[in-house]
């Protein structure tokens, strides 16, 4: 009993030295901010021995602390709730996020007040963006240009060359150059192991392949016709012939069996694997595949990024770019405190694209030993460590992390490895993503829609289900699908969505 | 009969004592949570209001599930699935406690028993993993199908195999871990009881039906009491929701998927709480009505 | 002789179920200890269907090791909030099961509705983290235990057991003139060591498992625990940033994230499952050798 309850006191006793309490605010010195993000690694960052840390301290004066837990939206909730909120909260692509919390009250409200004081920043938010994000006049938050249109449909080149084809540019010739993928063993193993198509499904849809193939007839949302009126893929018939168009390759077995349910990690198999002839992917895959295979330079020239093809008159665009990258908001209680506002407005400006400490804390570059950069050609970068103790995200903590808060894909930095030369698998990428974003591409009025996030949610589940019924065969009626989209939101977002266009003066 | 009662506090004061920090704990930190929860079922959840500040809506929020149309659908799922799992998954580890307490080899008793426990310890994204790889395309299932001339089935979306693929890797999860309560029961009985079960004979079947199951008479009808209070509460949503697919909502969605998916786009506080209140109301209703069944039928309950 | 025959045939059922049984259940830690030994290229060419692995490789386990820096630091953490934890939550339930048991205790049916009602409601994300908060446990090491330490289910449990102590055992005792909690130390704790055993054995599952609360609670990334640090890499999508896969170096990486997050698994199981065989004592023999005799 005696020698418990010592144990129990010694326990005690250590964990108490692990008890941390509350601060007192303090006046000078380093201005303590709290940012918070939802990670791309997630690790928790020790505040000591912390070289990114102790650069911002150094370059703005603030002690950063850093909040990157993976249940973002569960923390943004408690957080906001028990009024402690955090500084700054990089919410990426989830406006809705945006425009519920400034609903609640609980954001700072209008940055249209710091404009003067934020120049670079205010510079490189795009107009349209600004419109989005101003509610009754008030800007709610800061954004950054949208990402460059890296993702495309990336087709086997060497496929292509061996069955002498060509890139197929219509939904026919896509067919046609599909089945000869899948029957006419374009690998040359002799084997029947191949296939034209594959998707990511993950279980939950039908996958990013699948879903860009609708462009092949028209916009894939809400959109404004050519008699300025509302119109939406399943209202107008698009919808329609795109399935069957899938079905089609469902029951012909051109594409991967396990399209619907595989995840995006599980997908990759296959495709390094050189098993699939057509896939959706940014300019990236060159550079994945090398490394999945060993880094033999063998696959190279294996893709080239091919233009949505067309199957209908008003087809054959890509989808539309977005309005924004990564939007920013500011806890209202910040905004309340001259201090960490002040703080906060050198922060930002002095992250900006471009800026010294961008390059440092995003790539490591300039400000650490080791992390170097060098420019491509005009447009596209390339960063690199000269050895493993000096690459930068595996040896500084937390920088992934960091480099979220503040980072933009219109850095066109590609990151390279422990090769300080510019990689034929750099230029390949960067080759695949140049021609990208040279595509035609559907307007980008619908960008500028905010709708019911219930609405959506119900509609999309009808969506779902009826697709996947109807490619596999198990339902044949489209018009019944309509009715009980409309009714379960679909409808109601119909209406919504064209209130919106009316507002922004796209439709009269 | 007052001094009866006063007799009797008198007497286990220092029990009260006692008692003193483990009410407190249950007060404040499970109890005030709940009120709060109750409440908030009732009102619109402002952020900035807090619980107390937000306005009433009465049972605004409960209508608005109410009415879905789904709801039907989401309800029906919700209870076959529980139901499924509780009348296919209560009874294995019973039964496998008492043969792992018969089993006479010792060292096989131990080792079984650190195995047995593996499935419960690997979370559920793993043991989908395990069975996407048996079932996928690709997988086991499928190329023994394939190479005795079937055709391949696509498990993940098809109706009719759901509900077995769901029950099963549920039941095979916490079959092993089941048996500890048992295990501990069981090894609460009497030893004198067997010792002359086997004096008079009796063989293996006689012994678990007039000794074995009486002694774990009392465990198991609490814990299946409190499994039956919990239907509607939890049917299994976080291994649905990887389990599941569009092409098997008809059978699948529940209650705990579709409030997921309505989180997905926006922080919804209101709803999740409403539907969770919902659920526990109903369960406490079911579990004071189990309760009393089981005193009249079986005589052991759990007050 | 047909009785002892039936023993025998019983016994090779038994042995014969509990065997199979035991095969399927040691499945997933083969394959998930297989997968955590894949290295890229093998998973590639198998297209992600591993059971056996031809060329094994440690290093997902490096990346593990290497990346969760931390590591070290969370595993002390878990052992000590699992510990401490087990050791509180055990003793709160017992007294509650205790207390619970005693028939003819004024105000006992309140105390247990009122401890069952907390395996039906629990109270939700935001209340909950509001109480912690005001209690000023936050960002502290016993958040993570003390809102954990009325575990009903257990309380409950326990009451279940001691209430079927055989009266006479209590009596006896009683009239020797043992208090009540004489009564309770050093009889009926004594005589429920195999579900102290067993509670305890899931009371500590429960804290070794949990991250959630300390996500919520602690922003320290001196208290995080085990199991926190492994999620985020468990869950991440992009552990091949984590890796830095994206390079250009065939040193740098060959395991695909699956195989990553294998290894995880592996790291957070296998310290847990090597409590059981140190508890396994208490399940195997009975307990009640028929100690009241006259």
């Amino acid at each position: 009993m005696k020698k418990c309850l010592l144990v129990m006191v010694l326990i005690l006793s250590i964990s108490f030295v692990f008890a941390s309490g509350e601060t007192e605010e303090v006046l000078t010195g380093p201005v303590e901010l709290e940012f918070m993000v939802s990670p791309w690694v997630g690790q928790p960052v020790p505040n000591v021995d912390n070289p990114i840390k102790d650069y911002i301290l150094d370059k703005f004066d603030i002690d950063i602390k850093l909040t990157n837990s993976s249940e973002f939206d569960q923390q943004l909730l408690v957080r906001f709730a028990s009024d402690n909120p955090p500084n700054y909260i990089h919410l990426g692509n989830k406006s809705s996020l945006a425009f519920q919390l400034y609903d609640e009250g609980v954001l700072l409200e209008d940055w249209n007040e710091y404009k003067d004081r934020l120049p670079k920043t205010m510079e490189m938010m795009p107009d349209i963006a600004e419109k989005y994000f101003t509610v009754d006049g008030k800007l709610i938050g800061l954004a950054l240009p949208p990402p460059p249109a890296n993702w495309s449909l990336k087709i086997k080149k060497t496929w292509l060359d061996s069955l002498g084809m060509e890139m197929p540019t219509t939904a026919e010739e896509l067919l046609e150059v599909a089945r000869a993928f899948t029957f006419n063993d374009p690998d040359g193993n002799g084997k029947d192991d191949t296939y034209a198509f594959t998707s990511a499904g993950g279980g939950k849809n039908i996958g990013d392949l699948i879903f860009q193939l609708q462009h092949m007839w028209g916009p894939s949302g809400f959109y404004i016709d050519d008699s300025q009126n509302i119109q939406h893929p399943i209202l107008d018939g698009n919808h329609k012939q795109f399935l069957d168009f899938v079905k089609t390759i469902v029951s012909e077995g051109l594409i991967d069996p396990d399209w619907y349910t595989q995840s995006w990690e599980q997908h990759k198999a296959r495709i390094f694997n050189d098993k699939i002839g057509l896939v959706w992917y940014p300019g990236v895959i060159a550079s994945e595949t090398e490394n999945a295979t060993g880094l033999t330079g063998d696959t190279i020239d294996w893709y080239e990024s091919m233009p949505m093809p067309k199957a209908s008159e008003n087809g054959g665009k890509d989808l539309h770019i977005g309005i924004y990258d990564r939007l920013i908001v500011v806890s209202k209680k910040t905004s309340e405190n001259e201090r960490e506002m002040d703080a906060m407005i050198r922060f930002l400006e002095g992250t900006t694209l471009g800026s010294e400490a961008y390059n440092a804390i995003r790539w490591g570059v300039g400000a650490f030993e080791g992390p170097t950069m060098v420019d491509i050609n005009d447009v596209y970068k390339y960063s690199s460590y000269p050895s493993k103790d000096t690459h930068f995200f595996q040896n500084f903590k937390g920088a992934f992390d960091y480099g979220k808060l503040i980072s933009s894909r219109g850095d066109h930095v590609i990151q390279g490895g422990t090769q300080t030369e510019i990689s034929e698998i750099a230029l390949k990428q960067v080759e695949l993503d140049s021609t990208t974003l040279s595509f035609k591409r559907y307007s980008n009025e619908p960008a500028m829609l905010s709708l019911d996030p219930n609405n959506t949610s119900n509609a999309k589940d009808v969506l779902d289900q009826f697709e996947i019924k109807y490619i596999l065969g198990e339902t044949m009626d489209y018009e019944a699908f309509t009715n009980e989209w409309l009714a379960s939101g679909g409808q109601a977002l119909l209406e919504e969505a064209e209130a919106q266009f009316k507002k922004y003066g796209f439709i009269k | 009969m007052i001094s009866d009662t006063k007799k009797k506090i008198k007497r286990y004061w220092s029990l009260y004592l006692l008692m003193l920090l483990p009410l407190v704990i249950l007060i404040v930190y499970r109890y005030i949570p709940i009120i709060l929860q109750i409440v908030t079922a009732f009102k619109d959840y402002k952020l900035m209001k807090g619980v107390w500040g937000s306005p009433w809506v009465g049972l605004d929020n409960f209508k608005s599930i109410v009415t879905l149309p789904q709801f039907g659908r989401l309800i029906k799922n919700t209870v076959v699935i529980s139901v499924l799992r509780l009348s296919w998954g209560f009874w294995p580890p019973i039964i496998l406690a008492i043969l792992l307490f018969d089993m006479k080899s010792r060292w096989l008793k131990r080792s079984a028993q650190t195995v047995l426990y593996i499935p419960h310890f690997f979370s559920w994204v793993i043991i989908f993993a395990l069975s996407y790889s048996f079932l996928s395309n690709n997988g086991l299932v499928n190329s023994i199908l394939h190479n005795f001339g079937m055709d391949k089935v696509n498990f993940f979306l098809s109706s009719k195999h759901f509900y077995p693929i769901v029950i099963t890797t549920a039941i095979w999860k916490e079959l092993g871990w089941g048996t500890i309560i048992y295990l501990a029961a069981l090894t609460s009985i009497d030893t004198q009881l067997f010792d002359a079960a086997k004096i008079d004979g009796c063989g293996p079947f006689r012994r678990i039906w007039h000794i074995t199951l009486p002694g774990i008479k009392s465990v198991t009808v609490f814990l299946l009491t409190l499994s039956l209070g919990r239907i509607l509460s939890d049917a299994g949503t976080e291994q649905i929701l990887l389990f599941y697919t569009p092409a098997v909502y008809d059978v699948a969605d529940t209650i705990g998927t579709w409030v997921y998916r309505q989180g997905l786009l926006k922080l919804d506080y209101s709803l999740g709480t409403t539907l969770q209140f919902f659920q526990s109301g109903i369960g406490l209703i079911l579990i004071l009505g189990v309760n009393k069944i089981a005193k009249k039928t079986t005589g052991v309950s759990i007050w | 002789m047909k009785k002892l025959n039936n023993e025998k045939v019983y016994q090779i059922l038994v042995t014969f179920i509990i065997i199979t049984i035991s095969i399927v259940c040691l499945f997933p830690l083969v394959y998930v200890f297989m997968l955590s030994l894949t290295s890229k290229s093998e998973w590639i060419d198998k297209e992600g269907v591993i059971f056996w692995v031809n060329n094994p490789t440690l290093f997902a386990y490096k990346g593990v090791f290497k990346f969760g820096g931390t590591i070290g630091k969370a595993f002390v953490i878990s052992i000590l909030r699992t510990t401490v934890g087990t050791f509180l939550t055990l003793i709160i339930t017992i007294i509650s099961g205790y207390t619970m048991s005693r028939k003819n205790l004024p105000g006992r049916k309140i105390m247990i509705i009122m401890i069952m009602t907390i395996l039906i409601f629990n109270g939700g994300l935001i209340p909950t983290y509001l109480v912690v908060k005001e209690t000023n446990l936050l960002n502290t090491f016993w958040a993570m235990i003390v809102p954990m330490m009325m575990y009903g289910w257990g309380a409950l449990i326990f009451k279940q057991f001691f209430e079927n102590i055989p009266a006479e055992i209590e009596e006896s005792a009683q009239m020797d003139g043992a208090s009540e909690i004489n009564l309770m130390m050093n009889i009926a704790v004594p005589i429920s060591a195999p579900v102290i055993a067993a509670i305890g054995l899931f009371s500590a599952v429960i804290h070794w498992n949990s991250w959630f609360d300390a996500m919520i609670y602690i922003t320290d990334p001196r208290l995080k625990p085990l199991q926190l640090v492994l999620r985020n890499m468990f869950v991440d999508n992009n552990l091949s940033w984590a890796t830095g896969t994206m390079n250009h170096d065939p040193s740098m990486l060959s395991v695909t994230d699956e195989s990553q997050k294998m290894a995880v698994a592996i790291v957070g199981t296998i310290p847990i499952l090597m409590v059981y065989p140190f508890l396994q004592k208490h399940f195997v023999k009975g307990v009640y050798t028929g100690s009241v005799k006259g």
